[in-house]
């Protein structure tokens, strides 16, 4: 396999124009990518350099919602003050995910392309009613996932950012597995939302086909009361979650439903300030 | 088989340089050949082995995990950039010394590295801080409470 070229486009359409090519691929932080190339696991042709794209750096806000750009990275996110007054479970979450120097490279386009049945990503777009927009189309989050690893994006099409409602509150918690587990990923991670309108949304990585919906978890907040004790002794079904050396199904599911009790009180505890 | 190279430049250690880079060679790759660090011993020097962490525009990136291609026109500095050239520790440097936390010559200078672009954003962190920061970078051989009482004594050192 012969080395692939390198591009690096200066805006988003000669990158779309780019991305074109036969077996091109784009490389946004590479922290997924590039170990599989460097392995060999993975080829490309092409590689396009896009995570420097200016077009995909944004993280703006309006009355209702929040868009970040594709490649905008965790640093971005946990270094900007407004997401910690508007969206603080968001920045929170950013802020912790990986490493320091994951977090400098690593973009939120990359892990929703990537679409790893783990991301947190996912989890929180779900929890948070996103559109997740590409360059030629616009989805729902609950449209994004269409497997492990499979997401709609076509050939050549780019995801260029998300736009997230803010909630009336929101956490995140995560269940980590011991050092040395060999993933990066935690065991479990949920997203708890709930929204302006009063509905509970349940965000939950880790899913056999990916990030999901926990609706009855979300049935239960909104029956119960948004509180950690709505959710007790409830999970999860075992058999839509994934499993590996590290947890089998059903411990996931056990995890997810404590992660999602966690996810709520921190929600209760760290609130947002949606005063617009 | 068509091997297509580039030269590429950047300032590593505040000289600017200029080699051949291939598409997939990384960053710790073309420092290593930049900073002629040839032998095990050499890259330990310049801290290019372990995770390789280098500050690339002021913020840290593993070397291993950068394509070189994509640090065209970078600023560059490495472990072994951080002492003056009369040998001259940083006080965080000093301060790993000191605190018995240059445990292994693999990760330890990428500990350090790790520490520095905390500092950078936040010079005045708490115990807990440093070692959230931290966290993820210690190997079974280090010793976090000597890696977190280094970063904190080198912050105080910078302070006073
Ligand atoms: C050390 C480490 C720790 C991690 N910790 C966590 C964690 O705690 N929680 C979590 O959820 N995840 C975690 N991850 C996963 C991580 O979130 C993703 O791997 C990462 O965000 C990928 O982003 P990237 O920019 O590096 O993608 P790249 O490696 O550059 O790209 C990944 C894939 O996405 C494609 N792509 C990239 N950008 C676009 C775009 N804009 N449009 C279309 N396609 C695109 C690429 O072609 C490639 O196929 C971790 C990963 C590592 C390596
Ligand atoms: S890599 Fe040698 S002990 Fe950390």
């Amino acid at each position: 396999m012969a080395a692939p070229d390198h591009l690096r486009p200066s805006t988003l359409p000669e990158a779309l124009e780019a991305l074109k090519r036969p077996g091109a691929r784009a490389l946004a932080g590479g922290q997924a990518l590039l170990p599989l190339l460097l392995d060999g696991s993975e080829q490309a042709r092409s590689l396009v350099e896009i995570g420097h794209l200016a077009e995909l750096r944004g993280l703006d806000r309006d009355e209702e919602a929040f868009f970040v750009g594709a490649g905008t990275r965790p640093v971005d996110v946990a270094d900007t003050p407004v997401v910690w007054t508007l969206l603080p479970a968001f920045a929170e979450m950013a802020g912790a995910m990986g490493d320091p120097q994951f977090r400098n490279r690593a973009t939120l386009g990359g892990a929703l392309a990537e679409n790893h049945p783990s991301s947190c990503w996912l989890a929180a777009a779900l929890a948070l009613e996103a559109r997740i927009q590409t360059d030629r189309r616009e989805f729902l989050a609950e449209e994004w996932t269409l497997g492990a690893f499979e997401t709609p994006l076509e050939p050549g099409e780019a995801l260029v950012g998300l736009r997230l409602r803010i909630p009336r509150r929101a956490g995140w918690a995560r269940i980590r597995a011991g050092s040395g587990s060999g993933s990066p990923f935690p065991l479990a991670s949920v997203f708890a939302v709930e929204t302006r309108e009063g509905a509970a949304r349940l965000g939950v990585a880790g899913g056999r086909d990916g990030a999901f919906r926990w609706r009855a978890g979300e049935a239960a907040l909104e029956e119960s009361g948004f509180a950690p004790d709505s959710l007790a002794g409830l999970a999860p079904r075992s058999d839509g979650m994934s499993a590996d050396e590290r947890a089998d199904a059903a411990h996931r599911a056990l995890l997810a439903g404590r992660a999602a009790a966690l996810a709520v009180a921190r929600a209760l505890e760290i609130r947002s300030a949606p005063g617009l | 088989m068509s091997v297509s190279s580039t030269s590429v430049r950047m300032t590593v250690n505040g000289r600017p340089v200029e080699a051949e880079a291939q598409a997939l060679t990384t960053l710790a790759e073309y420092l290593a050949v930049v900073l002629e660090a040839e032998t095990p011993e050499r890259r330990r020097a310049e801290g290019l082995e372990g995770p390789a962490v280098v500050m690339m525009n002021g913020e840290s990136v593993k070397a291993g995990r950068v394509l070189a291609v994509s640090a065209a026109s970078a600023q560059i500095r490495s472990f072994g950039g951080l002492a003056r050239h009369d040998g001259v520790l940083t006080p965080l440097q000093r301060a790993f010394v000191e605190a018995g936390a240059m445990l292994c010559p693999d990760c330890a200078p990428s500990l350090v590295m790790s520490a520095l672009d905390l500092l950078n954003r936040n010079p005045i962190p708490s115990g807990e801080e440093v070692r959230d920061w931290l966290e993820d970078s210690l190997c079974p051989v280090s010793d976090a409470d000597r890696a977190v009482s280094a970063v904190l004594a080198a912050a105080a050192a910078t302070r006073s």
